[in-house]
């Protein structure tokens, strides 16, 4: 019977050089999978942004479009911070007048998508409300 | 010499070994390749969607200055097309005014946004768009 085999040594060297390969490899795959979910939480988040976006821009006034997504102005103005649920993201939106001798409202608008407090989103745009509704 | 290599047996499960850690190493290099293209991509989509509404926004400060003028024009007294279009000379962008519609354009980045906004002289000049999109530019 053949009895010859590998030392302990040579036993361990190659478990201990196998370890440190697949250390490596498995820091690889995590480190892909981190920047997969990375890439995905933002073009999420985009989304979550756009829409938001999408919807305040194609209401008639803005505040059908904030009721549109459940928001309601504090006051008479719909300047101010909101916040919504979006898709799994926090949306902040923040309505500001812009000054300036127009019939109608022109608004600034910055939207933002977070979570667990990160940005990971922004737009910042403007909306005009025609304000003439004589006819 | 070679042929009694093949034949041998010694050192085969090395050879597998070996060869299996070579394709692991491919596959992990491969997937993080795939997703820093993902993430890149994520990035630029951001921005163009940053750039996009960012015009949008252009566009109707644009729109607020262009109403303005048409309401001074209506009060001024004097015949509301000549008024309107003196008004719209004195705006800070560019502007044309035909067959009772308004059309300027915003750029940014590349990317222009062209608005037709149609003029409604029913009861009160009263703006609305009637085209509002973005052209790209060959880059």
């Amino acid at each position: 019977m053949n009895r010859k085999g590998f030392t302990l040594i040579e036993v361990l060297f190659s478990i201990a050089a196998l370890g440190i390969i697949c250390a490596v490899l498995l820091k690889l795959f995590l480190l892909a999978g981190n920047t997969n979910d990375r890439a995905a939480d933002i073009q999420d988040a985009q989304v979550a942004v756009a829409s938001t976006a999408e919807t305040l821009a194609g209401a008639e006034t803005l505040e059908d479009g904030l009721a549109s997504l459940g928001l309601v102005p504090a006051g008479n103005c719909p300047a101010g911070q909101y916040r919504l649920i979006r898709d799994g993201f926090t949306v902040v939106v923040t309505v500001s007048e812009e000054s300036g001798d127009y019939p109608g409202t022109l608004y600034s608008l910055s939207i933002d998508a977070e979570q667990d407090g990160k940005k990971l989103a922004r737009i910042k745009t403007a909306k005009y409300d025609g304000g003439r509704t004589d006819d | 010499m070679i042929k009694r290599v093949l034949a041998s047996q010694k050192g085969a499960s090395s050879v597998l070994v070996i060869l299996l850690l070579l394709v692991l190493v491919v596959f992990g290099v491969a997937a993080l390749t795939t997703a820093l293209s993902g993430l890149r991509l994520g990035q630029k989509v951001s921005d163009w969607n940053e750039s996009y509404y960012r015009l949008e926004g252009q566009a109707a400060r644009c729109w607020a200055e262009i109403d303005a003028a048409v309401s001074r024009a209506a009060e001024s007294g004097e015949p509301f097309e000549q008024a309107l279009e003196n008004e719209l000379k004195q705006l800070n962008f560019e502007t044309t005014l035909k067959d009772n519609a308004i059309t300027y354009e915003v750029y940014s980045d590349g990317t222009r946004l062209h608005v037709t906004l149609a003029l409604d002289m029913e009861h009160s000049p009263r703006l609305c768009p009637t085209e509002w999109y973005q052209i790209q530019s060959k880059s």
